[in-house]
């Protein structure tokens, strides 16, 4: 198979510059058109907005305007007019429109005026001028200041719900673009290169295995008739030889047809005309889209789910309300965690594109599930089902990548499997709290449904159909009781999980699971904020993620980072302390998002470390990460019921006090113990 | 806030009672004879609604006094003939010609039918009832007068004083009783209260030709407002005294619709008469419906009154009223 290939040159990714060029040119085209939108949209909102509460101010402008004429009707005289203080004030405090009210004298000369805010320029967008009459006379005027926060607060809010679009498609549409590039185009393109390259050496024993009926499958099928043709000459040069050599009666020069054939033979490799090994370009990419589409589906209910759950709470037991809404995120993450092993062993029977549509099914059938329950525990069951269809579908991509990549470039294989999983966390809660703004959850729900119904379709188009599992990959991470019991004794390992994982897992499934949306909520925000405000935590991780794992890389001291990484977690679980407000809240998100982004790459650098290690107490690498990524994922579950329970008790800001402290106490307590003894490691090596 | 207590109760009543009004539709409707002192007015048309509103089908009889009291002998035996169900009846002569005061001549009146009348200031010193709380007869009726208190909260959102005068008749209790509770009112106000009780002449009657005197020496005293409150001498000389104020720049405030009509008071607290006609309905609702007695129904009051407005007056004192009481007030350009 393709394996065998030799790979040095042709690896080079030719198509790199292409796809970027072709991403960099989406994205621009992306931008102007959503400008153009953004701008059109803008202006229309502004002329059907700007007039009603132009007009809402005429109106109650008017009203007091008339009041006013009807005492000069009376023959009050104009500077004369009686407490006008209380009057104009009163009309402001009617009218919250309003900002400013002034009467002014037919030459404009101000008579009376409210306090507070100065008169804005007459004529100006946000100023009213109603002229008093009396008797078809005007005899003086009166001055609105008409305040348009309203306005333009919603027209922020559209610029911010555009914006959001824009990014997601953007993320989307590259995403798409980049999958569809590398599958249609560039994979084909590296294997006929592949291929051009060895037939330039003379090897002629493969044709290139393409059924598209576009310019890249003209161009496979011209070469492939050229290695076609060329085999076909030898063959007939080759019986040519033969017949020639036949009549020959001078042996020397039998001899000398037959070198020449073998020679031949040997300086080229040719086979059997028909007989050419297809090769099919295949490649890690299938599966991203599916994933993505999956995972996004996965991510659109982030912003709300606690607060559906919230929704559909019917008492459990003695149970704490706080705690039961973060029951079943908990119980997801923990069906997860079973399903993986499960789903590890079947990867070995069940080709990964099976498993991967059935493992949608479950998805599916939980959102569908979840959005039509009436009470907590069919909630439950619905979204543990939902669960193992997540679980399925992390291990059946992964098995995916691994068998298409070989070990060596497992590493850029994965990255685009995480490639695909963080550009669905970046963009799913942002799209999900827009949708659920305007459709509700439930309606939200099923359009995540659909989504991955979707994902299965795209999965059964894309993904490699022969896919076998020709390459068993251990991702069941089985252990037995006795390994187990050699890793748990590992002091690095405890120091890295205990103190490191456990707490970072814990703030990721309390905090953003569980705590990040009920708090936003509870501070008024609608849901498209809340998803925007989980999208920087994505964006800060996007962000700061390679830079910190570069430069870790190079300092060659992941505990640093891991400490460092830690105490900025904790400061930004302080910061809804310090300022109990919306924008104590974003500040913690993204500062806790740079601390995560800083702490995670090494943390999984030092869990390879530790592994590669573990052969000295007798425990394979692969079991050391399994175990690690075990011990996170129950961090991860523990999480939104463990701050779902500190809730029972105390406030939002105070619960992530709690978890600052948590964490702030478990770097400390890592540095002592781990942190220390690394460095000293290091020191000494 | 007793008052207000009773137009609860009485609002109560007339929601209890609805069930009755319903089924007293299929029966014979209520007769209630309506006595006019000068014809039908604003009175007769409230009391016609409360009733067409609460579904209580009467057959009226009105009958016009038209100022002559000499009419008042037959249709005090018209009642008696046609024995009506309840007895309405405008202004205190109607009131006491036809239902008779307390200690009423025997024979002289309709008895046994229940009374309410409307439109009389002093119900008590017309003797028709023995306290607003207690009638202490099968009569009843409405206040016409709003209290003291809020005829003065009505003039202090006309404009905030610091003095106010008060001309009265020192031999009539009414007057006095009112300048006692007037004291009392601005004092808790922080308002200084100048007296002026009319002095008496040789036959010791209060003398109306002193009344120049007074109100310029309570201008000199620095009255910002004149009250005019409800009693017989200064309803008698209202336009004598509110002309001397006006002369002297002092605003009149009126307490009473008499005291404002035909005199030169800059404004006036006074019940509108369609109102109070709603309220006797709601009066004669409990009698007639829910078979509540007459004598255990206090006089009701209104909880809301009208501020009129004498412009010409206003512009001629320079005293102009504030934007916001002109949104409520009426404003009477005579």
């Amino acid at each position: 198979m393709s394996s065998t290939l030799p790979r040095e040159q042709s690896e080079r990714n030719v198509f790199r510059g292409v796809v970027l060029r072709l991403a960099a040119l989406t994205a621009v085209l992306l931008l102007l058109s959503q400008g153009v939108v953004s701008f059109l949209l803008a202006a229309t909102f502004e002329t059907s907005l700007l007039p009603d509460i132009r007009r809402k101010a005429e109106v109650a402008g008017d009203l007091a305007a008339g009041q006013i004429g009807y005492g000069l009707s009376l023959g009050i005289p104009l500077d004369s007019l009686v407490d006008m203080d209380t009057f104009l004030e009163g009309v402001l405090e009617r009218n919250p429109d309003f900002t400013y009210l002034g009467v002014l004298r037919p030459d404009h000369q101000v008579l009376y005026a409210t306090a507070g805010d100065a008169a804005p320029e007459i004529g100006g967008a946000n100023s009213l001028l109603l002229p008093i009459n009396v008797q078809e006379e005007v005899r003086a005027y009166l001055h609105l200041g008409v305040h348009e926060g309203a306005l333009r607060s919603e027209l922020a809010e559209l610029r911010l719900d555009m914006g959001t679009v824009f990014l997601a498609t953007l993320l989307v549409g590259i995403e798409l673009l980049v999958a569809f590039v590398v599958v249609r185009v560039s994979g084909p393109i590296q294997l006929a290169d592949r291929l051009i390259i060895l037939s330039a050496k003379g090897d002629f024993l493969r044709r290139i295995g393409l059924r598209n009926k576009d310019e890249i499958g003209a161009f496979a099928g011209a070469y492939n008739d050229a290695v076609h043709r060329v085999n076909t000459e030898f063959s007939m040069l080759t019986e040519e030889a033969e017949d020639a050599r036949a009549v020959q009666l001078d042996r020397s020069v039998q001899q000398r047809i037959r070198d020449v054939v073998t020679t031949l033979g040997q300086r080229f490799r040719f086979t059997a005309p028909g007989s050419e090994e297809t090769v099919v370009p295949r490649s890690p990419m299938d599966v991203r889209v599916p994933l993505f589409l999956f995972m996004l589906a996965q991510e659109l209910s982030r912003p709300f789910l606690p607060l559906f759950f919230d929704q559909v709470y019917t008492p459990i037991g003695f149970l704490s309300k706080e705690l039961t809404i973060g029951l079943p995120i908990t119980t997801f993450m923990v069906m997860v965690l079973i399903s993986i092993p499960i789903a590890g062993a079947l990867t070995d029977r069940i080709p990964p594109r099976a498993m991967f549509v059935v493992g949608i099914l479950p998805s599916v059938i939980g959102h569908v599930g979840a959005a039509q329950s009436s009470g907590i525990i069919q909630v439950l069951v619905w979204w543990t089902v939902a669960g193992l269809g997540y679980g399925i579908i992390f291990i059946s991509a992964q098995a995916y990548v691994a068998q298409h990549t070989a070990p060596t470039s497992r590493a850029v294989g994965m990255s685009g499997f995480l490639g695909a999983v963080f550009a669905a966390f970046v963009c799913g809660p942002a799209i999900g709290g827009i949708l659920a703004d305007r459709l509700g959850y439930k309606q939200t729900l099923y359009v995540a449904a659909a989504i991955a119904a979707f994902a299965a379709a795209a999965a059964l188009l894309t993904v490699d159909r022969e896919s076998r599992n020709g390459r068993p990959v251990d991702l069941r991470g089985t252990r037995s009781n006795r390994s187990w019991r050699r890793i748990l004794v590992q002091r690095d390992f405890l120091t890295l999980t205990i103190f490191s994982a456990l707490p970072s897992k814990l703030v990721l499934g309390g905090l953003f699971f569980y705590l990040i949306p009920l708090f936003l909520s509870d501070l008024g925000e609608p849901q498209s904020n809340v998803g925007r405000i989980m999208m920087v935590f994505g964006i800060a991780c996007v962000v700061i993620t390679p830079l910190a794992a570069r430069r870790s890389d190079r300092l060659e001291r992941p505990h640093v980072f891991i400490i460092i990484g830690g105490l900025i977690v904790g400061l930004g679980c302080l910061l809804p302390t310090l300022s109990y407000s919306t924008a104590g809240v974003l500040g913690a998100v993204a500062i806790i998002g740079s601390g995560y982004a800083i702490l995670n790459t090494p943390q999984l650098a030092l869990i390879q470390k530790i592994a590669e290690r573990g052969r000295e107490f007798g425990v394979g690498p692969g079991v050391i990460v399994g175990s690690f990524r075990t011990l996170e994922r129950i961090g991860t579950a523990a999480g939104a019921v463990v701050v779902g329970a500190v809730v029972t008790f105390v406030g939002y800001s105070e619960a992530m006090l709690a978890v600052a402290a948590l964490v702030v106490v478990c770097t400390i307590a890592y540095s002592l113990l781990g942190g220390m003894r690394g460095s000293e490691q290091e020191a000494a090596a | 806030m007793r008052r207000t207590l009773f137009l609860a109760a009485a609002l109560l009543a007339a929601l209890g009672g609805n069930g009755a009004a319903q089924t007293s539709a299929d029966a014979e409707p209520f007769h209630v004879f309506m006595v006019m002192w000068r014809g039908v007015t604003d009175v007769e048309h409230g009391f016609r609604a409360h009733m067409r509103e609460r579904g209580i089908r009467v057959r009226y009889t009105f009958r016009n006094i038209d100022r002559d009291r000499s009419k008042i002998p037959g249709l005090v035996a018209e009642i008696r003939a046609t024995q009506p169900d309840l007895v309405h009846t405008f202004g205190t002569s109607a009131t006491l010609g036809i239902l008779g005061p307390r200690d009423g001549e025997p024979g002289a009146h309709v008895e046994g039918i229940p009374g309410v009348f409307s439109i009389v200031s002093y119900p008590v010193r017309a003797n028709v009832v023995e306290s607003f709380e207690s009638t202490g007869r099968p009569v009843t009726g409405t206040a016409f007068l709003a209290p003291l208190d809020t005829q003065l909260d009505a003039l202090l959102r006309y404009r905030p004083i610091d003095t106010l005068g008060m001309i009265y008749n020192p031999l009539e209790q009414n007057a006095v009783t009112n300048a006692e509770i007037m004291r009392d009112a601005t004092g808790a106000r922080g308002i200084e209260f100048l007296e002026a009780p009319v002095p008496l002449d040789a036959a010791g009657e209060p003398d109306p030709g002193r009344l120049d005197e007074l109100v310029a020496d309570l201008a000199a005293r620095g009255a910002q407002f004149l009250y005019m409150g409800p009693d017989s001498f200064a309803t008698v000389h209202k336009a004598a005294i509110s002309s001397l104020a006006v002369e002297h720049g002092v605003p009149v405030f009126a307490g009473t619709d008499a005291l404002f009509r035909d005199s030169q008071a800059m404004v006036g607290l006074v019940s509108q008469y369609y109102l109070i006609g709603k309220l006797a309905g709601t009066q004669a609702e409990r009698i007639l419906v829910d078979g509540e007695r007459p004598e255990d129904l206090p006089v009701a009051s209104l909880a809301r009154f009208a501020i009129l407005i004498r412009m010409p007056v206003a512009l001629q004192l320079g005293v102009y009223p504030p934007l916001d009481l002109l949104r409520v007030a009426q404003v009477v350009q005579s």
